[in-house]
């Protein structure tokens, strides 16, 4: 009996040190994360905007009122630029790493001019940026990188569905490309 | 003679099972410890972060979803009513109060396990800080139900269970530490079919 209770309580310990290394396992092992889907969208340094329906590829506009569009970047060849010129009532901007940290985000209100105009780089792209060409990094928002890859989310939101079509138009001309 | 490799047996199976369900259910059932509530509201200000703890971080994994920066927004779900009883698709709610300084906001219904929802074509599936209706002291009031409803009107999906999203977009809260003395509206739950 004894033994029989000591098989149990070995199996629960078991079952503890599984359940944690499985948690801990996780984020590195999944291949339904948002970094995976983001790259299954299609070649890099291109704006995808998602659909408003469930499709194939896993990711859409969950919320019709706000648009998303991705872009994933590798900075092997030098520094993102990322603009959108088209009008829309308001803008957010995220961009992540591989694991979908948070590296930097901003809305509308606090950008310069309201405008997108983004650089993203690793610490070495943007100081060679800034002595080569400081007049183009004085316009935009640096962001800068430790990993050469990641995404960016840029959001249009629409308050009414009559500027659905003006959102989308943004999100669709917006750049996302080498410099 | 076959008492050894049965109580092995044991201990694996347990382990195996245990290890593996209750991971399971962990990802399913939790977002993290890092939840702020608010009323009946629950907020995760660091899930898309690399502070987020090993759980945050696994259901981010699996759930693979694309969220908001800090500076983007916060996202607000509520599962239960005010009476803390698990909010029911066949049962009648109303939403008063106030929402929290925004740019802008969503209200809508998700599925728990965010699968998509069937609102029945033609109904309000979400609400939006433009549309909704306001008292003259800026408070909202928003019903919940199957059934067409004065003012402003959810519907909700007939056969599936759900919870509430209010998506806040640049909202200065997202930085205030002070969010527990936050003003969220309170569910009230009405007449069941």
């Amino acid at each position: 009996m004894l033994k029989f209770l000591l098989a149990i309580v070995t199996g629960l310990v078991g079952a503890a040190v599984l359940h944690i290394l499985l948690i801990l396992i996780l984020p590195f092992n999944s291949n339904v994360d948002a970094w995976s889907k983001v790259q299954n969208l299609g070649e890099p340094f291109e704006f995808y905007s998602l659909a408003n329906e469930p499709n194939e590829t896993d990711l859409y506009n969950e919320d019709v009122f706000i648009q998303t569009a991705v872009c994933h970047y590798v900075l092997d060849e030098g520094p993102l630029q990322i603009v959108a010129d088209q009008p829309t009532e308001v803008w957010t901007l995220a961009s992540f790493d591989t694991g979908s940290n948070e590296i930097f985000s901003m809305s509308a209100r606090s950008a310069i001019n309201g405008e997108v105009n983004f650089i993203l780089g690793t610490k070495g792209q943007l100081l060679n940026l800034r002595s080569e060409e400081p007049e183009l990094i004085a316009e935009t928002i640096a962001i800068e990188v430790a990993d050469i890859e990641g995404y960016v989310a840029l959001r249009s939101i629409v308050p009414s569905i009559s500027s659905l079509e003006e959102a989308q138009n943004f999100l669709t001309n917006a750049l996302c490309a080498r410099l | 003679m076959l008492r050894i490799p049965f109580l092995v047996g044991t201990a694996l199976v347990i382990m195996f099972l245990g290890g593996i369900y209750s991971a399971q259910w962990a990802l399913d059932a939790t977002r993290g410890f890092g939840g702020l509530k608010v009323n009946n509201w629950v907020a995760y200000p660091q899930i898309q972060t690399k502070d987020a703890d090993p759980y945050a971080r696994a259901h981010r994994a699996n759930d693979g979803k694309i969220l908001l920066g800090r500076a983007e927004g916060l996202v607000f779900r509520a599962q239960v009513d005010q009476n803390e009883e698990p909010l029911a698709f066949n049962c009648d709610y109303t939403l008063r109060g106030r929402v929290p300084p925004a740019l802008f906001w969503t209200l809508r219904t998700v599925h728990p396990d965010n699968e998509p929802l069937n609102i029945p074509q033609g109904k309000p599936s979400t609400i939006n800080a433009q549309k909704v209706l306001r008292d003259s002291d800026g408070n909202i009031e928003i019903k919940l139900s199957q059934n067409p409803q004065s003012g402003n009107w959810l519907a909700l999906d007939p056969n599936a269970e759900f919870e509430l999203q209010l998506t806040l977009i640049d909202t200065p809260i997202s930085n205030v530490s002070g969010i527990r003395a936050l003003e969220m509206p309170i569910i009230i739950k009405g007449d069941c079919a």
